[in-house]
């Protein structure tokens, strides 16, 4: 197959496959959908693999399928960001949806589930390749409402308002976001990104995308909705925070302003200054907390202020910490969803002693949470690493150091949870391990935080292709450094 | 039914060209406008049929209920073929009248008074189109919409008696749009109906006798004068915003889509006020995107009323459970209402949306997209309360609704789904050619 028709399928496979799942639904074989949807999803992760090749030699696929008049085309790019995003998306969502089989229980709303969950994926891998804005946008909003339904998946009346308010605040990000978009319609009479390459775009447009991008990607102040969508399944909120949802933000602003249109220069330093306080105001709201996925809600929060930090200083560095944060955060969250299930409560605070009982877990989520924190020899810490010395060569010295500061911050609340939950005394009864294919998801996703800096060169490499092919922006650039 | 709608398809090859034919005295024609419309008030109109195959069974009266419906269909077909005014008028009238007598087919109460309300406010709206055809005959002495452009362009324009005629057509033809402020027999009216009629009135009467009249004679005999087009503009954003805002806080399941048809037919007519190509695609696209999903939404309503008996939201709670297809076909209704990609409803106001910002129409732009979150908020709430959750204990017993109503639903949310998917061939088939009828050329 050539890039083209591989690219095609790893959006239809997923995307259209997935109705598949709920016909299965309607003729009661409700037990097999979790293995056709980790079929599907399984599929379109294996074809990303073919193309890591040519992207890591530097190929650029560009073609367009026409669709109405010359607005809206299905355009689609298969470079190395588009590659590198899609490997890593598939990979974690493969992984949580190999886990959902030991977690989600046979019932009414499996099929909606698992349907869900791979239209999800789906929508994930068309905005990865898609380089047409309204297309683009589509996706994006299936997304939402693919999230909207997962997130109210145990249908307590509490967890569906807090499905309706992620939902309403992506939702209208999206739309203030898509104004944006008409605005540059028109200005420059086109939505293909390869159109508006290099073209400086307005502070009113500019704002609204942001706004956009900001609450797809929970950055302080819009982040609100993420820490309360801990009510969804465990899966879904791995999904959520590792694999899809707040990476479309950051996918978003890489495509749109690294590849594509312009800031002009005296928005740098702002952009710099928002996402570090985003970092550094949810990592001590995560000091404060004490429900777990909430904890790691609000460190997620705290990590995508850091990887805007990345996008604009050292691109390699954001893209690394893509890969790193998913990996390690989407184990993080899988081991939250087998503590729920042996102790029934998100409560830190009820709990203790869990290692004794749960030593995989144990491991896997000490091993994640080192990641996260950023210390040698995890993935983490090599993104980190690019990120925070691409501020220094930045001279943005100030901002480097608080930086650091939140990362302190960050060891400290990983530690003192792992503490909380694996350490000390015994304040629960009766605990057990997770069914067997869960324990076996997360300690691969622990090993594969390791791995990942064993075998740096190889996504360094692909990050560092992707680097080169970015038009423009980078606040390095801007400085003539 | 069927026929009509097998006719109205053959037809669509036709959209470019105008055909013209005689009977009765009275020329009809076809070209993409009517046909668009024709499409509309068809398409709705066989779902609705079909959905009361089981639906009207607990009023009686089958045969009058459906010879009312095809006489309701006949007139509404009628309004979108003629060639002249006063044919519009009697057509309109035609419709009306079996409007009037289904909204009171409950016989109860409420019905009669709605139906009272409707007639009497819809009595002022005819009398002032009557008296702007009286006008207009009296100064060209022609009714026809060729001859009266003719006759407009060749400097008849200038005449205040023409202008005089346009804010009486404004007035009545938005009364029979229910565009605020002339909305208050609308809330009534389409709740105290049965649902496939309500989904009739929403879907289709309000666009065929208020926005295709006005289409008709501001772009086709008016050729849109600016201040016919920034009236519209005006009167769309308020509809739009006052519908909206009053929805948010209704606890009827049918007033609560009532109230966001105003709102919605605001957005049809700020397209038509922005009157440039965009906003006049975007808003013949949302009178097709508006027909279906909202008859879809009310005939969702009508089914959980059948099996419940009421229509209050508060009383309601997690019927998806036990009601799965409506509960899934409304989710798609919802969607599409509050724009949200793949779904056909996300095109049009994108659309509407781009033609307000080509005519540098910021703050109309900003008011759209605003409205469109709020939209999406008490259709949330509305999908909250009645259908995704936990099931309501008082609903343990329920049973889907029966099968030909499950058909009609279905079909509509499939449509609503595939209009997006393939806007582009709806919009190069349908929609270009109805919007080159009225900016011509292009």
């Amino acid at each position: 197959m050539d890039l083209q028709t591989t690219a095609l399928a790893i959006i239809a496979i997923p995307l259209l496959g997935s109705l598949l799942i709920p016909i299965l639904g309607w003729l009661r074989r409700g037990k097999l959908t979790g293995y056709v949807a980790v079929a599907l999803i399984g599929t379109a992760h294996v074809l990303t693999w073919t193309l890591l090749g040519p992207a890591m030699a530097g190929t650029v696929v560009s073609f367009k399928i026409p669709f109405y008049g010359n607005m809206v085309n299905l355009s689609l790019t298969i470079d190395a960001l588009a590659a590198f995003m899609a490997f890593t998306s598939s990979l974690i969502a493969t992984l949580i949806a190999v886990y959902s089989l030991g977690y989600i229980e046979h019932g009414d709303h499996e099929p909606e589930y698992y349907f869900i969950v791979t239209l999800f994926l789906g929508a994930m891998m068309g905005l990865v390749f898609s380089t047409n804005i309204i297309f683009l946008y589509t996706f994006w909003e299936i997304s939402a409402l693919a999230c909207w339904r997962l997130i109210g998946y145990f249908r307590e009346p509490d967890y569906i308002w807090k499905a309706d308010k992620a939902f309403l605040v992506t939702f209208g990000g999206a739309v203030l976001m898509l104004l944006g978009f008409a605005l540059i319609y028109g200005q420059y009479g086109s939505f293909e990104i390869a159109e508006l390459k290099g073209k400086p775009i307005g502070a009113i447009a500019l704002v609204l995308i942001l706004a956009g991008i900001f609450s797809k990607s929970a950055t302080v102040p819009l982040h609100t909705w993420l820490p309360d969508a801990g009510v969804a399944p465990s899966t879904i909120t791995s999904l959520l925070h590792a694999a899809i949802l707040v990476k479309i933000g950051l996918y978003g602003f890489a495509r749109l302003f690294c590849n594509g249109l312009v800031i002009p220069h005296a928005w740098h330093k702002w952009l710099l200054v928002f996402a570090l306080a985003s970092a550094f105001i949810s990592a001590c709201a995560a000091l404060q907390e004490t429900n777990i996925k909430r904890l790691l809600a609000y460190s997620t929060v705290s990590q995508i202020g850091y990887t805007f930090l990345g996008t604009a200083t050292g691109y390699v560095g954001a893209l690394l910490y893509i890969m790193a944060h998913g990996i390690a955060k989407g184990g993080l969250f899988l081991c939250a969803g087998i503590i729920e299930h042996g102790t029934h409560t998100k409560d830190m605070t009820k709990m203790g002693a869990l290692f004794k009982k749960m030593p995989i877990t144990g491991t896997a989520y000490l091993i994640c949470a080192l990641s996260i924190a950023g210390i040698p020899p995890m993935a983490g810490f090599f993104a980190k690493w690019f990120v925070i010395s691409g501020m220094m060569y930045g001279w943005y010295r100030i901002i480097g150091t608080l930086a650091i500061l939140t990362a302190v911050l960050t060891l400290i609340y990983m530690l003192r949870s792992f503490h909380t939950i694996f350490l000390g005394q015994s304040r629960g009864e009766a605990h057990h391990e997770g069914a067997p294919v869960m324990v076996t998801v997360v300690a691969i996703l622990a090993v594969l935080a390791i791995l990942v800096s064993v075998f740096l060169p190889m996504p360094y490499a692909l990050a560092k292709v992707a680097a080169a092919q970015r038009t423009i922006f980078s606040t390095l650039a801007a400085l003539g450094r | 039914m069927l026929a009509t709608l097998v006719s109205c398809l053959a037809l669509l090859p036709a959209a470019r060209v105008t055909t013209v034919w005689q009977a009765m005295g009275t020329h009809f024609a076809v070209d993409g406008l009517s046909l668009l419309f024709l499409v509309v008030v068809n398409v709705v109109g066989l779902c609705c049929a079909v959905y009361s195959i089981d639906y009207i069974g607990h009023y009686g009266g089958r045969a009058k209920f459906y010879s009312l419906l095809l006489l309701l269909v006949m007139g509404l077909n009628g309004v979108v073929l003629v060639r002249d005014i006063f044919s519009l008028y009697l057509f309109l009238e035609v419709a009306s009248v079996a409007a009037y007598v289904l909204v009171a087919y409950n016989l109860e109460f409420d019905g009669i008074e709605a139906s009272l309300k409707y007639l009497l406010l819809s009595v002022v709206a005819t009398g002032m189109v009557l008296i702007g055809i009286a006008l207009i005959l009296m100064t060209t002495g022609t009714l026809d919409f060729a001859e009266l452009k003719v006759a407009l362009a060749g400097g008849a324009g200038a005449n205040p008696v023409f202008m005089l005629a346009a804010g009486l057509f404004v007035a009545g033809f938005g009364l029979k749009a229910a565009v605020v402020p002339f909305h208050a027999w609308l809330p009534d009216a389409h709740p105290s109906a049965p649902a496939p009629i309500s989904a009739m009135l929403s879907g289709v009467v309000i666009k065929v006798a208020g926005i295709y009249a006005i289409v008709r004679l501001f772009y086709g005999v008016y050729t849109a004068p600016a201040q016919v087009l920034r009236v519209l503009l005006l009167l769309g954003l308020i509809s739009m915003i006052v519908g909206a805002v009053i929805a948010y806080f209704q606890t009827d399941f049918k007033r609560l889509l009532a109230y966001s048809s105003i709102s919605q037919i605001g957005y049809i007519l700020i397209g038509l006020g922005i009157g440039n190509w965009f906003g006049v695609v975007g808003a013949l696209f949302h009178v097709l995107n508006h027909a279906i999903f909202k008859s879809l939404l009310f005939l969702n309503s009508g089914a959980v009323q059948y099996r419940t008996g009421t229509r209050d939201i508060r009383e309601m709670g997690g019927l998806e459970n036990r009601m799965r297809v409506t509960g899934v076909t409304s989710t798609f209704g919802t969607l599409s209402i509050a724009g949200v990609p793949p779904f056909g409803g996300f095109f049009s106001k994108l659309f509407i949306i781009l033609g307000a910002v080509v005519a540098k129409q910021w703050t109309v732009a900003f008011l759209a997209v605003f409205f469109s979150i709020f939209t999406l908020g008490y259709f949330l709430y509305l999908q909250r309360r009645v259908f995704f959750g936990k099931l309501n204990e008082k609903w343990s017993e329920l049973k889907e609704a029966p099968a030909a109503m499950s058909i009609a639903v279905v079909a509509l949310a499939a449509t609503t789904l595939l209009v997006g998917v393939f806007f582009d061939s709806v919009l190069r088939g349908l929609i270009e050619p109805a919007a080159r009828v009225l900016l011509g050329g292009n």
